[in-house]
């Protein structure tokens, strides 16, 4: 129980930590919210009206004074309102994190659906064919950015054959292409990785010791095997997770996705303070409980890491 | 697990995925639906607060008075008619059988408490407005400004002004607007559905709905039209321009109301010899920058205002000198290929930015042309161009780009560039002669004087130099002419979506 306290408490230092450098960070950089706000490129405004605007906004006060005022909204649990939409933040963030997560699943399943028989097969098989196209695709995937697979793929199937949408979010056929695009590319990371970890395991002592004892290869592989070769694919698993939950920005506007990289974006031009401190904070706190659920996860699969009995 | 099962495997998904993708409905076939692809997304359809205008541009929303797109004026909308009653209060007689899309009656009261909102939720309008008092008088709304200020009524242009129901929830999805269409669905950052509005004040919409849809990238635009997804896209990829034409499909170009102009900093440095802003004038190559920088979709700027403008004024002939004359006639001489006066070399600072991308290309061509002639350019990058001009003096010359008259008034541009106050005087422009013009500009009421006194004015800017004019950028608008009818691309860019348009199949 005190070991959760103490983990709670040092998680909750951290985040604060993380928000308030960006909160900072954010103020030291070029932009001005209220010029944004006054849309000063269309409308009048004299340097009166634009300092009485930013006092109204309270962005004359003290950055500490600021910060403040930012924790108080984040205990109404709205992490107050955008200042361009009006929005709660809270609200905007939640909309763009569920298309973001669709995206990152549909793009998650495809890497996985390449990467698992690709990556397992070249790892059993000694016949170069395999291996050499588990290569191929693995260096093509790493070799083309997934919004050139994009541009591609809507050439192919939307605008040629007219099979696919070029753009847009209407159910599963329009997260197609997307999800190709963000999955081929994944997929190159985990087809080596799930190959090299797969042979080491294969040839640790124990897997012989099984073999010799007459367990047949299937279950060497499914149960053994397989098991003791996925934590390091884990971990990379929950950075790729890590960095998802941030947004694709590209795939994002080129599918007119519109996910909370997108979202980000547009903030950050805008330089509407309370959506970037709310994305900084949820998604600091999505990173969090991703390594926490990893590290927990590995520790299943792999007790003796923890016994630091792993060689 | 064999070669032959890995690959039928992924086969086989893949397969799955792409006969699911067969089944998806090709909504911008069905009749009397059109679907139109915007360049901007909105995260909110709060008229009063979105800066992409989406809920007036897809018809959802109307003004009270609304711009002109033949003869650049302010015409009636929401409002009959107006008058000014002489304390800097204006009476604005409605519309009759005017409802919004709930089934509510619009009167006085409702447009009182849509500009109350407007300027309670946002503070540009609020400036913009620059309104004391609101009253309704029977069927009639009187409005008092602060100062007086003649070009309110053209200020009620602006978009965010826009009528709609207060007392209705759910404006940031579903805005009670009295246009010709209402909102169906939204869906943040995609798309509007919209349906035909049934009681519509003026003639009902043609189309029965209309798909209003959002992507930010103009090659992925480009190919929803290509791909029959969409009927029309704004500002397709310049490059497809020919490809669509040769697909058989309409490529629309319209001057537009914003003018790329050279801003110069004349309250220090080089550029406050009026001799030195005017060689730097010469050397613009314009019609250069229009063919190969814009590829032909602009027109050259002759002053901040396109001609077709009622108080665009006729620019007396030129004095035709070359930019070498002119620095001569500045004092300077040029020894080792270079510009100098008093032994000092001309060296000039140009800012520009990336969010138009134009600019950084035009400051480009300005410095090499400077080279030629011996004056040295060096281009700044900066991240937030009134912020920057605003606040540093470390710049001669910058490009940048403005909206001149988005609401049919020279009020706005004139005050805001070139009075002592105004929020976009980065040049630091302090001219007597020129703020008692603008001031005199500010307290006529009468629009043709207004307007002969907004020519006096950009000709005296134009005499002075005190920004040089390059061009007006076109947009361009792609659409299918043989399904599309009524489509007409506004130089205002405000309305999109009209109760016209219709589609034939």
């Amino acid at each position: 129980m005190r070991s959760i306290v103490r983990r709670l408490l040092s998680l909750s230092l951290f985040t604060l930590l993380i928000t308030f450098s960006c909160f900072v960070l954010l103020r030291l950089l070029p932009g001005d919210p209220v010029l944004t706000l006054l849309n000063i490129d269309e409308l009048s405004a004299t340097p009166e009206q634009i300092e009485a605007a930013r006092r109204e906004l309270g962005y004359d006060q003290p950055l500490l004074v600021q910060y403040v005022r930012w924790l108080q909204d984040i205990l109404t649990l709205r992490l107050g309102n955008s200042l361009q939409t009006g929005r709660p933040v809270i609200e905007m963030l939640q909309e763009s994190y569920l298309v973001t997560a669709e995206l990152a699943l549909g793009g998650l399943t495809i890497a996985l659906l390449i990467a698992l028989p690709l990556g397992i097969g070249s790892a059993l098989t000694t016949r170069r064919s395999v291996v050499r196209l588990a290569h191929l695709v693995s260096m093509s995937g790493a070799a083309v950015p997934g919004f050139w697979i994009g541009l591609l793929l809507v050439d192919l199937f939307a605008v040629r054959f007219g099979w696919l949408p070029v753009m847009g979010r209407e159910g599963m056929t329009s997260l197609v292409l997307p999800a190709l695009s963000l999955g081929f590319p994944l997929a190159s990371v985990y087809i080596p990785l799930i190959r090299l970890n797969l042979r080491r395991e294969l040839n640790q002592p124990y897997i012989e010791l099984a073999r010799m004892r007459g367990i047949s290869e299937r279950t060497i592989l499914w149960r053994y095997a397989l098991r003791g070769s996925l934590p390091p694919v884990l971990s990379v698993f929950g950075l790729t997770l890590g960095s998802l939950a941030g947004g694709v920005v590209v795939l994002e506007v080129l599918f007119a996705y519109p996910g909370v990289g997108k979202l980000m974006v547009d903030a950050i031009l805008q330089r509407d303070y309370p959506l970037i401190q709310g994305y900084i904070l949820l998604t600091t706190g999505i990173i969090l409980v991703l390594h926490q659920g990893i590290r927990s996860l590995n520790r299943a699969l792999r007790p003796d890491w923890q016994k630091g009995k792993h060689a | 697990m064999s070669t032959y099962k890995t690959m039928s495997l992924i086969g086989s998904v893949f397969l799955g995925l792409t006969l699911a993708g067969c089944a998806a409905s090709d909504k911008s076939q069905e009749q009397n639906h059109l679907t139109f692809v915007y360049n901007f997304a909105t995260q909110s359809l709060d008229p009063h607060r979105d800066s992409s205008y989406v809920p007036l541009r897809a018809g959802v929303t109307e003004t009270l008075v609304r711009l002109d797109d033949e003869r650049l004026t302010v015409e009636p909308w929401l409002a009959k008619k107006w008058s000014y009653e002489g304390k800097r209060t204006w009476r604005i007689v409605l519309q009759k059988d005017v409802t919004f899309h709930n089934g509510k009656q619009l009167d006085a009261a409702a447009v009182k408490s849509s500009l109350e909102r407007s300027i309670d939720e946002n503070p540009g309008v609020k400036n913009a407005l620059n309104i004391e008092t609101i009253k309704t008088d029977g069927p009639d709304v009187l409005i008092q400004t602060k100062t007086t200020y003649p070009e309110f009524i053209s200020e009620l242009v602006n978009p965010n002004t826009a009528i709609i129901d207060t007392k209705a929830s759910g404006v940031t999805k579903e805005p009670m607007g009295t246009g010709p269409f209402q909102v169906e669905r939204f869906a943040p950052g995609t798309k509007v559905e919209l349906k035909r509005f049934k009681s519509y004040w003026q003639e009902r919409a043609k189309l029965d709905s209309v798909d209003f849809v959002f992507n930010e990238d103009a090659g992925a635009r480009t190919n929803a039209l290509r791909a029959g997804q969409a009927d029309i896209v704004y500002r397709p990829e310049i490059e497809s321009v020919k490809q669509l034409k040769s697909e058989g499909l309409t490529v629309q170009a319209t001057d537009t109301f914003r003018v790329h102009q050279l801003t110069m900093n004349v309250a220090n440095g080089p550029m406050q010899s009026l001799e030195v802003r005017r060689a730097m004038d010469a050397l613009i190559n314009r019609k250069q920058l229009v063919d190969h920088v814009l590829q032909g979709y602009a027109v050259q700027a002759r002053g901040p205002f396109l001609s077709s403008f009622p108080f665009a004024p006729d620019y007396p002939q030129q004095e035709q000198k070359s930019p070498e004359e002119w620095l001569k006639q500045a004092g300077y001489t040029k020894q080792n290929g270079r510009m100098q006066k008093d032994g000092r070399p001309l060296k000039l600072t140009l800012l520009t930015y990336a969010a138009r991308p134009d600019l950084p290309l035009i400051a480009q061509v300005i410095q090499d042309d400077a080279k030629k002639i011996g004056v040295t350019i060096t281009i700044k990058q900066i991240d937030v161009p009134e912020e920057y001009m605003a606040s540093n003096r470390d710049w001669d010359i910058a490009t940048y780009s403005n909206l001149t008259a988005p609401r049919g008034d020279a009020g706005y541009y004139l005050n805001a560039t070139y009075h002592p106050n105004g929020g976009l005087n980065f040049s630091r422009v302090a001219d007597p002669k020129l703020t008692k013009q603008i001031e005199t500009l500010n307290k006529t009421i009468q629009i043709e004087e207004r307007s002969r006194l907004a020519e006096q004015i950009a000709r005296y800017v134009d005499e002075k130099r005190y920004n040089s004019f390059l061009l007006h950028p076109s947009t361009l608008v792609a659409y299918d002419s043989k399904r599309v009818k009524g489509w007409k691309t506004e130089k205002s860019e405000y309305y999109m979506i009209t109760n016209t348009l219709q589609v034939t199949d």
